[in-house]
């Protein structure tokens, strides 16, 4: 047999030389996995140059982190205000304050009173809680300063009064993941504490953004790990029913855990080289060794799937791994440099961790493509295989089932074609219904730790998320005229207001106490005083407290500052509503002044983040389909096989999305990964096909299709059952991480039978015409 | 040689001062009995900006009686101070607010309130008097600064007032002039919270302050106070230290 000269008959002929060289360059790229850096600040997901980013970045260099970290410690219904408790909060937050990694920790210990001192008619600012140890005077007094001051008492305490609030500030938002493992590490040395001779156990309650974003890439990092590996597991089973043969399933495995290793190892080098953020790992990379998995697994499955149908004909190894290579170098190759392209059109992606997404997966796909063509054969060529045993030479009961589908398929075309239009018209219609949903907190279910705490916090304090409203004008001292301070005071009773809204902190809160203080602490005075130089008087006097910062609200110069409203958690679908009704009043409201404003905060954010998941979704997918178009043409010399490679993938893809929208299941910005699979996969089966169909084309042999579905259908669809094993995620208590589990069965069903019904039934349909 | 040592060592021991010595020798530097200026008082927060303060002051007797009106910023201006020390510690402190009309009495006690929301505290603007600290020189011949040929005495200071912001002071102080040239003052954990550093103009055979910078290093914030025309012995009755006169800006 005259063998062709390829790369993959090099990598048979030096068999030993090309294990060992592939081999140490895997351990090489591996050894990078030392150098990821994980991540899961969601601004850092978004473009920098966004308007809700830079103001955010802007608020965090004038006025500090505005995200924050809440741990809610007390029992049920058991006044929290009681010398034990007191005494550990107290011995809590000084323990967290002296942490580097933050800036600023508010509590019943770290909170500030303003009061007027009628021994000597002074204006006295100082410590809440003045001593660790309080009798039951110090906590009368604190109780009725609370009472006084209801929006720092919703601030300090729960509804019911049973727990206390600790607020913690990061100092910024790069070490999330080390503070929550340290507020863990403190919280875990005050398990308990006596009250009236009894020992009660202490429930904590930990929540806010910045905790949520330290705490999720622990949880997500640890149940991927278990995950995938069941999903692996399950994969080995698939394929081991089917092929009969432990030697083939383990070269498979091998093949694809290599460029598995292969592909994280190049994600730490290249960050360690660029230092670039786009190649942190994110929450979103977590689908990143499923989406390489599923994508390398085709090629493995089919060289050994053709493998078995050579070895079973010629029964010669050398022979059939040469022809089997010979055959597939050239769809192996085209489903690569497509995939690899298709993924590579996320630097487009408005989102910033995809940018990396998409350079990282499509480096390991076309490593998994080089192993296929050059480490796999090598393997194959190396084990002694039987051509008498029963994995080779009898045919299983998918190639069976498979030979009679593609009789069926050339009998009667219209009839796969017709009800496949149908279906695809009501997907179009469930693309319209799909929501969008980005809120981390309500991608975990009930049950789960972070969840929980969240729902606690929404309903006993006050709530997870916030909106930050950033009000400047130029002329310094601006905001000292009580006008502009009356008319932040509009804007807070109106986002007051709002039903989400739990508590509203800004400059008047201070301003309107102060006023009250320095009147004899008449109540009729806590209001922003009518003059200017009443204002002037009490910033300065305010600024003379020695426990005085005003810093972060507002700045130096007293030209802007920021009105904070905290948020209990609610849909993102919601926020875009809210922000549009918030701009408005705002608008309405200031347009007679000098007064600008900014807006930000993690209910911004979000919002933003829905349009960007959207559109990041759309362009990725919009230009994959491009890409392959073209390169398929180009590859086929045909414009007409280009169009037919990217028809069952475009058909999952409607169907998946609009199965989506129709089952209520969100768009989140982890689903949206699963255009990505269905993509990368959808590919290798469609041009697999069209591939041996033109293969066969050339041949002038008859019942063409028949044939092709006999040659690719069996390993098409061993591919789509192995890639199901990933059902495994459905287990996860991450809720999107279970539905790309389970949208996961339903993209390989609509990708193999897309190819092997639609695609087959169009090429058999138009055959003439092609 | 071994009874020379012992003679050097105990002529050393008669002729060193002890650091209750040093303190009376600088509480008796000679000083006007009473002083005028303007003076300007720059603020540099943590992130770097700067914010002037305009005053003129009016003292007399050690700054034990001083009265201090703000002339900027704008928004600041006709903010006055007052303040009496008295000699059992219950410092008289009032301010004027002229948007309210009202005076408003600073706590003696809350002596590391700012003064003005300067880095110096009421604490700091007091007189260290010599029974409430306890001294110690813990160098004797240091340089006081670096490559300067003028050698400091290096004095701890320790206040018995367990309210005071301090754990301690250590103060550089000139030998030949008894001036104090800087200062670090410690915080109740003991760690440092101020670098104090302050030259010294020549009126009149007066050594009289002209420039302190105060750093709080724990807010990274500082204050700059520069003291300009200096006016000495104008003869100031005991009088017009009280409220009444600080409701109104001076006319010189």
């Amino acid at each position: 047999m005259n063998i062709k000269q390829n790369i993959s008959s090099l990598a048979i002929k030096f068999r030993t030389t090309t294990i060992i060289f592939f081999l140490l360059l895997n351990v090489f790229l591996a050894y990078g996995i030392q150098y990821i850096v994980q991540d899961d600040d969601i601004t850092r997901l978004l473009p920098q140059d966004l308007e809700a980013i830079l103001t955010f970045d802007d608020i965090r260099d004038e006025f500090g982190n505005s995200e924050f970290m809440y741990i809610a410690i007390g029992n049920k219904n058991i006044n929290s205000l009681n010398p034990e408790l007191l005494k550990i909060v107290w011995e809590i937050s000084n323990k967290l304050e002296n942490f580097t990694s933050i800036e600023e920790v508010i509590s019943v210990s770290k909170a500030s009173k303003i009061y007027f001192d009628h021994k000597d008619s002074s204006i006295v600012v100082e410590d809440l809680m003045n001593k660790k140890d309080v009798c039951n005077i110090d906590i009368n007094s604190i109780n009725q300063y609370l009472n006084n001051n209801p929006e720092l008492k919703k601030q300090l305490m729960s509804k019911n009064n049973d727990y206390l609030n600790i607020i913690i500030r990061p100092k910024n938002n790069d070490n999330y993941s080390i503070i929550t493992d340290f507020i863990h590490s403190i919280t875990d040395q005050y398990k308990e504490y006596e009250l009236n001779n009894k020992n009660l156990e202490i429930e904590y309650h930990y929540g806010g953004q910045a905790y949520v974003t330290g705490a999720t890439p622990g949880l997500v990092s640890s149940e991927v790990k278990i995950l995938v590996s069941y999903g692996l597991i399950l994969m080995c089973l698939v394929l081991l029913i089917n092929l009969k043969s432990i030697p083939a399933v383990s070269l498979i495995i091998t093949v694809i855990s290599l460029s598995l290793f292969g592909m994280l190892g190049f994600m730490g080098w290249i960050y360690k080289i660029t230092q670039s953020d786009i190649f942190y790992f994110t929450l979103n990379h977590t689908s990143m060794p499923i989406v390489l998995l599923t994508i390398a697994n085709s090629d493995g499955v089919h060289v050994i799937g053709r493998f078995f149908k050579e070895l079973r004909n010629i029964k010669n190894t050398n022979i059939a791994i040469h022809k089997t290579m010979e055959h597939l170098i050239m769809p192996i190759s085209l489903t690569s440099i497509t995939t690899a392209l298709a993924f590579l059109t996320l630097i487009f992606s408005p989102l910033n961790g995809m940018n990396g997404y998409g350079i990282v997966l499509a480096f390991g796909i076309c490593w998994a493509w080089i192993l296929s063509l050059t480490l796999l054969p090598a393997l194959v060529s190396l084990v002694k295989w039987d051509p008498n045993s029963k994995a080779i030479s009898k045919i299983g009961i998918i190639e069976k089932l498979i030979n009679k589908f593609g009789k069926l398929v050339t009998k009667s075309p219209k009839k796969i074609i017709y009800p496949s239009l149908v279906f695809i018209s009501l997907s179009i219609l469930g693309l319209t219904l799909i929501k969008v949903e980005v809120n981390y907190i309500k991608m975990f279910r009930e049950g789960n730790i972070i969840r929980d705490s969240a729902v606690f916090l929404d309903e006993n304090m006050t709530g997870n998320l916030n909106l930050m409203i950033n009000i400047q004008t130029d002329e310094e001292g601006a905001l000292k005229n009580p006008e502009n301070l009356k008319k932040i005071n509009l804007i807070e009773e109106f986002v007051d207001s709002i039903d989400v809204t739990t508590s509203t902190i800004s400059i008047n809160d201070i301003v309107k106490q102060l006023h009250k203080t320095i009147m004899d602490d008449n109540e009729n005075f806590y209001s922003i005083p009518d003059s200017r130089a009443k204002v002037n008087n009490l910033f300065f006097l305010y600024n003379q407290n020695d426990d005085s910062d005003l810093s972060s609200i507002i700045n130096y110069e007293n030209n802007s500052t920021i009105l904070t409203s905290l948020m209990k958690t609610f849909s993102t679908t919601q926020m875009a509503e809210y922000k549009y009704k918030i701009e408005k009043f705002l608008n309405n409201n200031l347009k007679n002044t000098d007064l600008n404003y900014r807006l930000s905060g993690i209910m911004i954010i979000l919002s933003e983040f829905i349009w960007l998941v959207i559109k990041s979704s759309l362009i990725s997918i919009g230009l994959c389909l491009i890409v392959i178009f073209f390169v398929c043409t180009i590859f086929y010399k045909s414009w007409k096989f280009g169009l037919l490679s990217i028809v069952p993938l475009a058909t999952a893809v409607i169907i998946n999305f609009g199965l989506m929208g129709l089952f209520g299941i969100e768009l989140t910005h982890m689903t949206a990964i699963l255009s990505s699979i269905i993509i990368g996969v959808g590919v290798d089966f469609s041009i697999h096909y069209t591939s041996e169909f033109r293969y066969l084309l050339k041949s002038k042999s008859k019942n063409k299709t028949i044939k092709t579905i006999n040659n690719v259908g069996h390993p098409i669809l061993l591919d789509a059952l192995s890639n199901m094993g990933f059902a495994a995620l459905m287990l996860s208590a991450i809720i999107p991480m279970a539905q790309i589990g389970g949208l996961m069965v339903f993209a390989m069903v609509a990708c193999s039978f897309g190819t092997l019904t639609l695609l087959a039934s169009s090429i058999e349909y138009f055959k003439h015409k092609l | 040689m071994k009874f020379y040592i012992i003679i050097f060592s105990t002529f050393n021991f008669i002729l060193s001062m002890t650091g209750n010595e040093l303190a009376i020798a600088m509480k008796e530097i000679a000083k006007p009995i009473d002083t005028q200026s303007e003076s300007s008082m720059i603020l540099t927060n943590k992130k770097g900006k700067k914010k002037t303060l305009k005053l003129i002051s009016k003292s007399k007797d050690d700054s034990k009686k001083q009265m201090i009106w703000f002339l900027e910023p704008k928004d600041d201006y006709g903010i006055s101070f007052l303040k009496i020390e008295q000699d059992n510690g219950d410092d008289f402190m009032n301010m004027w607010l002229p948007g309210f009309n009202k005076f408003r009495r600073i706590s003696s006690q809350k002596k590391s309130d700012s003064f003005m929301g300067s880095d110096l505290s009421f604490e700091d603007m007091t007189n260290r008097e010599l029974d409430e600290y306890t001294y110690k020189i813990l160098e004797s011949n240091i340089q006081c600064y670096e490559k300067s040929d003028k050698s400091c005495y290096l004095l701890e200071s320790i206040p018995n007032d367990k309210d005071s912001e301090y754990s301690k002071h250590i103060t550089w102080v000139e030998k030949e002039t008894f001036l104090s040239l800087k200062e670090e003052s410690f915080d109740k954990n003991n760690k440092l919270l101020k670098n104090k550093s302050i030259t010294y103009a020549s009126i009149e055979n007066y050594n009289i302050m002209n420039k302190l910078y105060v750093e709080n290093v724990q807010k990274n914030h500082s204050t700059l106070l520069q003291i300009n025309n200096i006016k000495i012995n104008l003869g100031f009755s005991d009088d017009i230290f009280h409220t009444k006169t600080i409701k109104r800006m001076p006319l010189n």
